[in-house]
């Protein structure tokens, strides 16, 4: 690269400071980002901002929106995409998996037997003291024994550059529609950036779904099971995402008001009468599911729906109750979680955590609160954060009443410093901080981690929350994939699993907007012989032209 | 079969997108004619152009070009207006994106948020040219990609039944005793019929013969006759889907026998006979779409369950 084109894209991302994923301290680009460096500063600064801006534009025309404040928002996506290496991400992955797994195991033990409270590695309170453990669904297995059909984990990188897990999912968990709609912009958007970096594919993320939707369905007698997707409706901020899986997965999307409940079974109402459904993909709260248990005052939800779940006719994904799973407070013993049911040492490490109910880390707590990050433990999307060094004096000795009042409620953590990757603001591309949520599917025989997941990125300056409600933004993510085998690189890497590594090729038009959620039925296809049309021709032989004999 | 929200859903984006053209359509050719004309009365012309809407009880400062573009083009408020309607069927659209191809949303989609916030008289024709263009854009790919299942069926017979009833408003409206040439001409341009009665006809506009290419056509695509035709077609359609295969009477279906007999009734009598009392004759004909819609509901989006 003579000339250095690079120095005016990349000027004001060269800040010198610590934990950036693409420059080292010195203004070295890392190894990693290499390649993706070289080919955005060859862009030059016009082009990729003009580009960057119809990313923008093509979000508004797709209807690629969130709701902010009643009103439809187009997603902010940032065009410098994160790089993460296939190394890394083997551990990443392997991670998430064992921590879906141990969670899967918490959840049926805390509905079933409570080994974990018998043997002393919970406290009976964690349990007991949540506001999460649905008393109805006790003692009930779903019939392929998930709960946890779908998590997303959050991940932060720490000082030290390893990845670190900030929380777990395991409710509703969203975002993964911005996975698939940020790649397919980039592919269209910047094409050339893929060119020679082995990007592995995100578009089989519907087909993995449905099928692990499909897994978990009760006995259907060889019908094929009927999946619906239950969304609150469109004005939640979510719809996009619920209307995107939907459709991809080629399935009904539903809202409660579609569905009926007869003789402890749940149908929709069609323009043909009632159709029994077998599995829903609920992307509602469990407080809104059914006013039979939840909320009786409540117009929303589902009549009998509970009733139905229980008497084996109907599967939710992700199941009620799981909530104590991803309750902040669980989350300090996951390491422990996993040790106990899976006799493995954990691969991803917690943010260090005091709970605040033992007295002597409460004390501490209260003592160092300006430095400190406090959360609820049933907060989500950032609510209820206050984070130490930014919060005033009186923000402060406000929290230390209600710490005291209700330590249950609350868990603290030294303010992580997250890693920053250059993204595009006002003056170029500068330095915002990321942190990465994996998506993981149980289909009950196997967890899979979709390679990649959100980067969701703080678009204000220093700021430390990503959330879309705070101004968040996201960013593509590329996991590279191993060496290929006779790649003088690829020494070492192991040869089985490359053959599993779709990568993308934005050049592909063969490919429908994603990947084909029937991808078995397609191999089938293709070992079939012809098509009887290409035996047939178009006019009998002896209906031609007698053209030899006109002569 | 399909979610009834569904299918009421496509139902009403047929509904809007083929309200947004028509109003477009008329509003192009009467507002034109108000802005040409100045030996025109614009106050009583803009009450007329209102009255083809059902807008009655008008304040006398809406009485200008304006204003009519105002409150029938750009107010996203007003259902009935251009803008309006678009984005009622993009509101629609956006609970059933799943159903719908992902061009067809995309187009909607854009068409909406491209609407002008506001038109002055001088510019009004882009923005006519803008809606029409891009309704046509949606048509044909509603017409390209789309399966010929249910979702289509129902959005076809809104789109038919909401060109049906725009007709019947238009020709309520005009005036049949100004046998003038420029009156039928208006009258054929904003039924975007002009061209095709000149082709069918050929020689001088007269109104008896506009009256009955506008009603009686049975082959050009926006007479009453023809899209009722479509409408029974599409029902029985939907009746065969859903499991009526052996329909001998062909009243299985609620609406078809309303359809039907809102047909025979045009078809069968003499011209004079429809035209005496032609303004009650174009108010049965739009009830006839506010019958079909019941019925459609009673039979698919609300069935009793």
């Amino acid at each position: 690269m003579v000339g250095m084109p690079d120095a005016s894209l990349f000027r004001t991302a060269r800040t010198g400071a610590a934990g950036d994923e693409m420059f080292t301290p010195d203004g070295t680009v890392r190894p990693t980002y290499q390649a993706l460096h070289d080919a955005l500063a060859g862009l030059g600064p016009e082009e990729f901002r003009s580009r960057s801006e119809s990313l923008a534009l093509s979000y508004l025309d797709q209807g690629i929106t969130f709701d902010y404040a009643g009103e439809e928002r187009p997603f902010p996506i940032d065009a410098i995409p994160r790089v993460i290496d296939a190394e890394e991400w083997s551990e990443v992955s392997a991670g998430v998996a064992q921590r879906v797994r141990a969670l899967e195991a918490f959840l049926d033990d805390v509905y079933t037997d409570r080994r974990a409270i018998t043997d002393g590695v919970i406290p009976e309170e964690l349990v007991t003291s949540s506001t999460y453990v649905v008393d109805a669904v006790r003692g009930h297995r779903p019939p392929n024994g998930v709960r946890l059909h779908v998590a997303g984990i959050d991940l932060v990188r720490d000082g030290d550059g390893g990845f670190r897990v900030l929380e777990d999912n395991v409710r509703t968990p969203s975002g993964v529609s911005y996975v698939l709609s940020n790649r397919r912009a980039m592919a269209q958007g910047f094409p050339e950036l893929f060119a020679d970096r082995p990007v592995r594919r995100v578009g089989e993320y519907p087909g993995r779904l449905l099928a692990a939707l499909q897994a978990a369905a009760p006995d259907t007698a060889g019908e094929e099971a009927t999946v619906v997707v239950l969304t609150p409706g469109r004005y939640n901020s979510a719809y996009f995402e619920h209307s995107l899986l939907a459709r991809t997965m080629g399935v009904d999307l539903v809202e409660a008001s579609d569905l009926v409940e007869r003789g402890d079974r749940i149908y929709m109402r069609t323009t043909a009468g009632l159709r029994r459904v077998d599995v829903i993909y609920k992307r509602t709260d469990d407080d809104f599911l059914d006013p039979e248990v939840f909320r009786p005052d409540s117009m929303l939800g589902v009549p009998g729906l509970v009733r139905s779940v229980l008497a084996g006719n109907v599967v939710l994904a992700n199941a009620l109750g799981n909530g104590i799973a991803d309750d902040k407070l669980t989350y300090t013993y996951v390491p422990d979680l996993v040790r106990y049911y899976l006799d493995e040492e954990p691969i991803l490490r917690n943010v260090d955590t005091w709970r605040l109910e033992e007295p002597d880390s409460l004390a501490e707590v209260l003592d160092r609160l300006e430095e400190l990050v406090v959360k609820p433990v049933d907060g989500s999307g950032g609510k209820g954060i206050v984070i130490g060094p930014a919060a005033s004096r009186e923000e402060l000795e406000a929290l230390r009443e209600r710490l005291r009042a209700d330590p249950r409620g609350w868990i603290a953590q030294p303010v992580v410093q997250l890693s920053t990757i250059p993204t595009l603001v006002e003056d170029g591309p500068e330095p915002r901080h990321v942190d990465l949520r994996p998506f993981a599917l149980n289909s009950g025989d196997d967890v899979w981690v979709l390679p990649g997941g959100l980067t969701r990125v703080a678009l204000p300056k220093g700021e430390m929350i990503v959330n879309s409600s705070r101004g968040g933004g996201s960013k593509d993510t590329w996991v590279l994939a191993a060496a290929r085998p006779g790649d003088p690189t690829a020494a070492g890497t192991d040869a089985g699993e490359e053959l599993d590594e779709g990568i993308e090729d934005p050049t592909d038009d063969t490919r429908d907007e994603f990947d084909d959620p029937r991808g078995e039925e397609t191999e089938e296809q293709a070992v079939e012989p012809d098509p009887v049309t290409s035996a047939i021709p178009l006019i009998e032989a002896d209906e031609e032209e007698p053209h030899h004999d006109a002569q | 079969m399909m979610l009834s929200r569904i299918a009421d859903a496509m139902f009403w984006i047929g509904r809007y997108v083929e309200r947004a053209d028509q109003t477009a359509r008329i509003l192009g050719v009467s507002l034109q004619s108000i802005t040409e004309d100045a030996s025109l009365d614009a106050v009583d012309a803009c009450a007329g152009v209102y009255g083809i809407f059902g807008v009655t009880d008008v304040p006398a400062s809406d009485l200008t070009v304006q204003r009519v573009l105002d409150r029938m083009v750009t107010d996203r408020m007003n259902p009935s207006s251009v803008a309006g309607a678009l984005q009622a069927a993009r509101e629609n659209a956006r609970g059933v994106r799943e159903a719908l191809s992902t061009e067809v949303w995309e187009s909607l989609n854009t068409t909406t948020l491209g609407m002008p916030r506001g038109v002055r008289p001088s510019r009004m024709h882009g923005a006519f040219q803008f809606a029409k263009d891009r309704c046509a854009v949606i048509n044909g790919l509603l017409e390209a990609s789309m399966t010929r299942d249910e979702a289509w069926l129902f959005l076809r017979v809104g789109q038919l039944l909401e060109r049906a009833d725009m007709l019947a408003r238009n020709l309520q409206a005009h005036d049949l005793t100004d046998s003038s040439d420029a009156a039928t001409v208006l009258l054929l341009r904003s039924c975007s019929a002009h061209e095709a009665y000149i082709r069918s006809y050929r020689g001088r506009v007269r109104v008896s013969g506009a009256i009955e290419f506008l009603l009686l056509d049975s082959i050009f695509p926006r007479s009453a006759a023809y899209c009722l035709s479509e409408i029974d077609e599409a029902l029985e359609t939907l009746a065969k889907l859903h499991g009526n295969s052996i329909d001998r009477l062909g009243t299985a279906e609620p609406g078809r026998r309303i359809i039907g007999r809102a047909l025979a009734s045009l078809r069968f009598r003499q011209l004079d006979d429809i035209v005496e009392d032609f303004e009650d004759e174009m108010e049965q004909l739009q009830r006839v779409t506010g019958a079909v819609t019941r019925a459609l509901g009673t039979t698919y989006f609300d069935p009793a369950a």
